[in-house]
């Protein structure tokens, strides 16, 4: 980034490379609509070109990428009039008392009727994860996508530390409830 | 990351495979080349990282020269008193003068000539003590929120902080003047710190549009 505040294009286009996937995918799954997703997009690699004149290497290029990401979302949200809830209560906490590992079936590259399995288990995920409250699939596509740890997750998303765990662990423990058919 | 089953994160990414549009891609490409490109940006880059520290500076001199100007009014009534047995004359001319900056202030005319019919009484000695009353009494309350003579505003400040005249005097910080980053973010800090929450939030949402890319400290997020 402080290559591409010194004018250097191909430094942009390096960055834009790596994470034009997981930032295009963490509002798709967060909006669920492709059309708004590409204009979140759009707009958020917007600020940033914006952005660069100004940029000072404050923290890791990532968290500040998804912390612009996270604000345009929430914008997003109220503009829609939606005020995302955090739903960790009492009642959700059988969701996650099974710490037992997921046990998908092993990917074996050769068997076709395996591929196929395995790629109908990925969707079941991807429908698993939509059905998730927005802060916790928040929390798990910060994980995932960003690659970004607790505290980074904690600092983009403006809450604590503890509340950052108790959220992927809830978002874990309903994932794996949901798949729990394919074992 | 070890709240996430390392299997399940497997089988996400396995899965997650979607892609932005070319045509997005040729947009935001093509805008960062551009903008890259932009001849007066270096220029420009320099102008920014000259910005902060003027406006820092602008602030300051705005805000010493309102407190110079509201501390040079406050000790003129304490001065009156002192100076009224020696000459007693010029005494009608001072407040006529501040009225008159009060006035253009207010910019009412009406209130202008209630004034200076407060003022009138002040050649005699035993008048000047009657503004001051007045901002005691009920029926001078009900006035409080008319155009008054600066010496007056003084007085009700002293006697009562916090009174509506004290608070036109305040050297408040002003929302249009162009501000840093940090010095935003310390507002905001201090109008949490003080318990106006909803006026934090605004100044937030305000500050996260004008600095998309600014970390916010997170307490302020609280």
């Amino acid at each position: 980034m402080l290559a591409y505040r010194g004018g250097d294009a191909a430094a942009f286009e390096a960055l834009y490379a790596r994470w034009r996937g997981p930032l295009y995918r963490y509002f798709l799954r967060q909006c669920g609509h492709a059309g708004q997703a590409d204009e979140l997009y759009q707009d958020v690699f917007m600020r940033v070109i914006r952005a660069a004149e100004g940029y000072e290497p404050t923290a890791k290029f990532t968290t500040w990428l998804f912390r612009i990401a996270h604000n345009r979302l929430v914008d997003h949200w109220r503009k829609m009039g939606r005020e995302p809830v955090d739903p960790i209560a009492p009642a959700d906490e059988g969701d996650h008392g099974n710490d037992s590992e997921f046990d998908p079936p092993a990917p074996e590259g050769a068997a076709p009727e395996r591929q196929a399995e395995q790629r109908q288990l990925g969707q079941a995920l991807t429908a698993a994860l939509n059905e998730l409250p927005e802060l916790q699939r928040e929390a798990f596509l910060l994980a995932e996508e960003g690659g970004l740890t607790l505290e980074e997750i904690a600092s983009v998303s403006g809450v604590g530390r503890e509340t950052i765990k108790s959220r992927l662990r809830y978002a874990t423990g309903k994932l794996r409830n949901k798949l729990e058919s394919w074992r | 990351m070890s709240e996430i089953d390392p299997k399940l994160s497997r089988l996400y990414r396995e899965a997650a495979t979607e892609e932005p549009p070319a045509a997005l891609d040729a947009a935001i490409l093509a805008a960062a080349r551009k903008h890259a490109a932009r001849p007066e940006r270096r220029k420009h880059a320099s102008w920014l990282s000259w910005m902060a520290p003027v406006s820092a500076v602008a602030t300051l001199v705005v805000g010493v020269s309102i407190a110079f100007l509201v501390q040079r009014d406050q000790p003129e009534p304490a001065r009156d008193m002192r100076i009224r047995p020696i000459a007693p004359r010029p005494r009608s001319a001072a407040p006529a003068r501040t009225t008159e900056s009060a006035e253009a202030n207010a910019a009412g005319g009406a209130a202008a000539a209630k004034a200076e019919a407060a003022t009138a009484p002040l050649p005699r000695p035993a008048a000047p003590p009657a503004p001051a009353a007045q901002a005691f009494t009920g029926e001078s309350r009900a006035k409080a929120s008319e155009p008054r003579t600066m010496q007056e505003s003084n007085v009700a400040r002293d006697a009562a902080p916090g009174a509506p005249a004290a608070a036109r005097l305040a050297p408040l910080p002003q929302p249009s003047v162009q501000r840093s980053a940090e010095s935003w973010l310390e507002e905001i800090g201090r109008l949490k710190r003080e318990g106006h929450d909803k006026e934090a939030a605004q100044q937030l949402a305000e500050f996260r549009k004008a600095y998309p890319e600014h970390p916010v400290p997170e307490a302020l997020l609280k």
